[in-house]
C-alpha cells in the first residue's frame, strides 16, 4: 500500500525518505516500485483519443456557449482527437433530402461548413478559431481511409500550404476556401469539390449538390497515397 | 464581476471523458454520458467557484451518471482476479493494449479509482472527496485495484511485441 502511495508522491516526506533508502537496497522492491510505477504512467496514456465532444443545440441557452463549444473542438481537436464522432452529422434522412450546410455564430456571417455525409464522408472534426488564418478547418473521413481538409480564410490572408493530392479554391465574400484531399481519385473529387462549394454559396442548386454527392458515393474507391 | 465559472469546463473534458470510458467500457456511451453531463453543469444553478471545487463536482456529475447507466444495463459483476505477486510480475506485459484490456474486465469499484488517480489524476484527498470517502480508504482501494489489474494483465493471452529501438 505504502508503494503505491510512494508512486503517486502521497506519502509524507519522512516516510519516502525511508522508503526510497530501502528501495535502493532492495532490488525485489525496486522491480516492483518500477511495475507500479510503469502502470500507472500507461494508464495516464489512455485518454489520447477523445472524440469531439459537444452539448445538444437545443439546449444553447446562454450566448457564450457557441464560441466555447467551437473553442471545445478545436481544443480536443489540438489534442489530436479526430475520433469516427458524429459531431454535427445529423441524421440520415436529413442527409436523403439534401446535405444543409452547417454555419456557427462562432464564424464569420456567411461562413458555411459543408456536409459530404452523402458521399460517404462525414465531419469528424472543426477546429476553430476566428482570430486566425485559417478561421477554420473542417476534416472528413470516409470509411476507406479517404480523408478531405477544408480551410477557410479572409482573402488576402495568407494561409499555410497544406500537403494534399487534390486541391480545389473557391472565393464567397470576403472568404477564400480551400479544400483538399489525400489519395483520392481525382473524378471523384472533383464531384465532391463541386458539392462543397456549392453548399458554400447562397441560392445553390438543393438537386446539383445531391445528384454531385450521390455520384461521388457510387462505387467510391479507397483512397490511397 | 465574477468570471464564468464554466470556463474550467472545456479543458476539462478529455479527462471526464475517459473517466467515463473506463467506467462504462463503451466510446459511445462515454461521449454521450458526458455531453450530458455537461449539459446539466451548465443549467445548474449554484456551480463551485475555484477550480478544484469545480473539477470534483464535475467529476460528480460524471460518476452519477455513470453508476446510473450501469444500474441500468444491469451487468453482472464482474469477478476479481486473484492477488498478484507484484515481486515477480513481468513488466513487459505492460502496454497500452493490456492495460485498457485489463482494465475493462475490473469490477467498477475498481476502473473508478484507478480512472480517478491515474486518469483524472486526482490526488487521494480530492477522490476521496469526490467518493466521499476517507484518504485512508482511497489509498487501500489503489492498491487492490492495482493489483486486480496486473493480475488480469497477466491472465490475459495478450502479450505486447518487444519494441526495438534505434
Amino acid at each position: 500500500m505504502r508503494l503505491n502511495a510512494l508512486v503517486d508522491g502521497e506519502l509524507p516526506p519522512a516516510d519516502s525518505a525511508e522508503l526510497a533508502a530501502r528501495l535502493a537496497v532492495d532490488r525485489d522492491l525496486a522491480r516492483a516500485y518500477a511495475t507500479l510505477a510503469q502502470l500507472k504512467a500507461t494508464v495516464g496514456e489512455i485518454d489520447e483519443t477523445v472524440p469531439a465532444i459537444v452539448l445538444p443545440p437545443g439546449r444553447r441557452r446562454m450566448g457564450w456557449r457557441v464560441p466555447a463549444i467551437a473553442a471545445c473542438v478545436a481544443v480536443l481537436i489540438g489534442l489530436g482527437v479526430l475520433a469516427g464522432s458524429e459531431f454535427l452529422s445529423g441524421n440520415q434522412d436529413e442527409v436523403a433530402e439534401g446535405p444543409t450546410a452547417i454555419t456557427l455564430a462562432a464564424l464569420p456571417a456567411g461562413t458555411s461548413i459543408p456536409r459530404l455525409d452523402a458521399a460517404g464522408l462525414k465531419l469528424v472534426g472543426l477546429a476553430i478559431d476566428p482570430g486566425k488564418v485559417p478561421l477554420f478547418t473542417a476534416t472528413y473521413r470516409g470509411p476507406h481511409g479517404c480523408r478531405l481538409d477544408l480551410r477557410a480564410w479572409h482573402i488576402g490572408a495568407a494561409a499555410p500550404a497544406l500537403i494534399g493530392t487534390s486541391r480545389q479554391r473557391w472565393q464567397i465574400g470576403d472568404l477564400t476556401y480551400e479544400l483538399v484531399a489525400h489519395g483520392m481519385p481525382s473524378w471523384r473529387f472533383a464531384l465532391i469539390a463541386d458539392a462543397a462549394e456549392q453548399q458554400t454559396r447562397l441560392n445553390a442548386n438543393p438537386d446539383r449538390i445531391a445528384w454531385r454527392l450521390r455520384q461521388a458515393a457510387i462505387g467510391a474507391p479507397p483512397c490511397l497515397g | 464581476m465574477a468570471s464564468d465559472p464554466h470556463h474550467r469546463l472545456m479543458p476539462l473534458l478529455p479527462r471526464l471523458y475517459a473517466f467515463a470510458r473506463t467506467m462504462l467500457g463503451d466510446q459511445d456511451a462515454a461521449r454521450d454520458l458526458v455531453q450530458e453531463a455537461a449539459t446539466r453543469a451548465l443549467a445548474a444553478r449554484r456551480v463551485p467557484e475555484d477550480a478544484p471545487a469545480y473539477r470534483a463536482w464535475m467529476f460528480q456529475i460524471v460518476r452519477n451518471a455513470a453508476l446510473d447507466e450501469l444500474r441500468r444495463r444491469r451487468l453482472p459483476p464482474a469477478e476479481d482476479h486473484p492477488p498478484v505477486d507484484l515481486w515477480r510480475f513481468d513488466e513487459g506485459c505492460i502496454a497500452k493494449i493490456t492495460v485498457e484490456q485489463g482494465l475493462a474486465t475490473l469490477p467498477q469499484p475498481h476502473r473508478e479509482i484507478i480512472s480517478l488517480i491515474d486518469i483524472a489524476g486526482f490526488s487521494y484527498g480530492e477522490a476521496a472527496e469526490v467518493l466521499n470517502v476517507p484518504v485512508g480508504t482511497i489509498m487501500s482501494r489503489v492498491a487492490r485495484a492495482r493489483s486486480a489489474l496486473l493480475a488480469a494483465i497477466e491472465a490475459s493471452s495478450v502479450r505486447p511485441l518487444k519494441s526495438r529501438h534505434g
